[in-house]
């Protein structure tokens, strides 16, 4: 189980690290983003698409935002110009914070039932559990996001927690 | 923040994950494994030696496990020989699991208190809020071996935590 400031923590660690990415991204070429690297989404640009998609997907399941109309393998190209990726993702990063200032502990307990765009029929989890992983799920891609910026050699900031000390661990 | 619910979870995913990336890192060759690819750490064997760097500095901090030996003590820069690492890893993982197992949400709860590793400096900060931290970590550094592996053309396990499989 997770409570309220946890969903505070990572909403202010989510939008901290699009800003670092994206800013980074943003000084890339349009080839250099679209460039297939050999991630599981092939470029930065579908990579940072499909996270987007993805956050988009599970904010309608549990803030009620406009579900995307492309799911599951058509993530990736949900917004395909750079100018409105950077527009969606600053509007989403401002709306994700105001929810986890009205969300209530107890809005965290219990399952939610949603219809898999992967699986293709419903499923259920506890509610916590599917925040969990939509933050888990922004680490993991934004990790590999951030690993082909610095084979570009960008120089993203720190990503530990903002608390650390600059030095690391 | 989180409950011991949210740290047995992520224990488990921790060990999925691990699991699927070492397997695939396993069929690569020292080359392959050794190859700086641009990461942040370069290659995906230092990449996995700093993950283990931070988990067991962080285990040592918070649960009083020993600290990280030289093999492992300059944060990734310093490459893990392969057969050692894996083996350091499954350690790693078990001992994980068994702190998963202990934790209470009153521990959790708490202020810790820790020193940096540089500064020696004190630094106090709820304990749950580290351990976020930890898994946070983890998770973002296996991104990057997940990206330097599908480059290498192998294929690793699913990633989303609804998908984890019962047996982890």
């Amino acid at each position: 189980m997770i409570s309220a400031s946890y969903l505070q923590q990572m909403a202010g660690y989510n939008h901290r690290q699009n800003q670092s990415l994206y800013r980074e991204a943003d000084l890339l070429s349009e080839e250099q983003r679209r460039e297939d690297r050999g991630v599981f989404f092939g470029s930065i640009h579908r990579t940072l698409c499909h996270i987007l998609t993805a956050d988009h997907i599970w904010m309608s399941r549990f803030d009620n935002w406009d579900m995307p109309d492309v799911r599951g393998g058509k993530s990736p190209d949900w917004i395909t110009g750079w100018a409105e990726l950077k527009d969606v993702r600053q509007t989403s990063d401002d709306r994700l914070p105001q929810w986890g200032e009205r969300i209530k502990d107890t809005d965290l307990q219990g399952d939610l039932t949603w219809q898999s765009g992967i699986a293709g029929e419903d499923d259920s989890a506890p509610t916590w559990a599917l925040v969990t992983h939509m933050f888990n799920h922004q680490t993991h891609h934004r990790g590999q996001v951030h690993g082909m910026l610095t084979g570009f050699g960008m120089v993203p900031d720190e990503t530990d927690f903002e608390f650390m000390p600059l030095s690391g661990t | 923040m989180i409950t011991a619910e949210y740290f047995q979870t992520m224990a488990r995913y921790n060990r999925w994950q691990n699991a699927s990336l070492y397997r695939e890192a396993d069929g690569q060759s020292d080359a392959e494994r050794q190859l700086d690819r641009g990461a942040f750490f370069g290659s995906i064997q230092n990449t996995l030696s700093h993950i283990l760097w931070g988990d067991t500095m962080w285990m040592s901090r918070l649960d009083g496990a020993p600290p990280p030996d030289t093999r492992i003590s300059e944060k990734g820069r310093f490459t893990v020989a392969w057969d050692d690492l894996k083996v350091m890893r499954i350690d790693a993982d078990a001992k994980i699991a068994d702190w998963a197992g202990r934790i209470t949400d009153d521990e959790l709860g708490r202020d810790f208190t820790w020193q940096t590793s540089f500064e020696k400096t004190d630094m106090t900060h709820p304990f749950d809020l580290l351990v976020v931290q930890l898994f946070n970590h983890q998770t973002h550094h296996r991104g990057q071996v997940h990206a330097m592996l599908t480059a290498a053309g192998t294929n690793p396990d699913a990633t989303d935590l609804p998908f984890m499989p019962d047996e982890f």
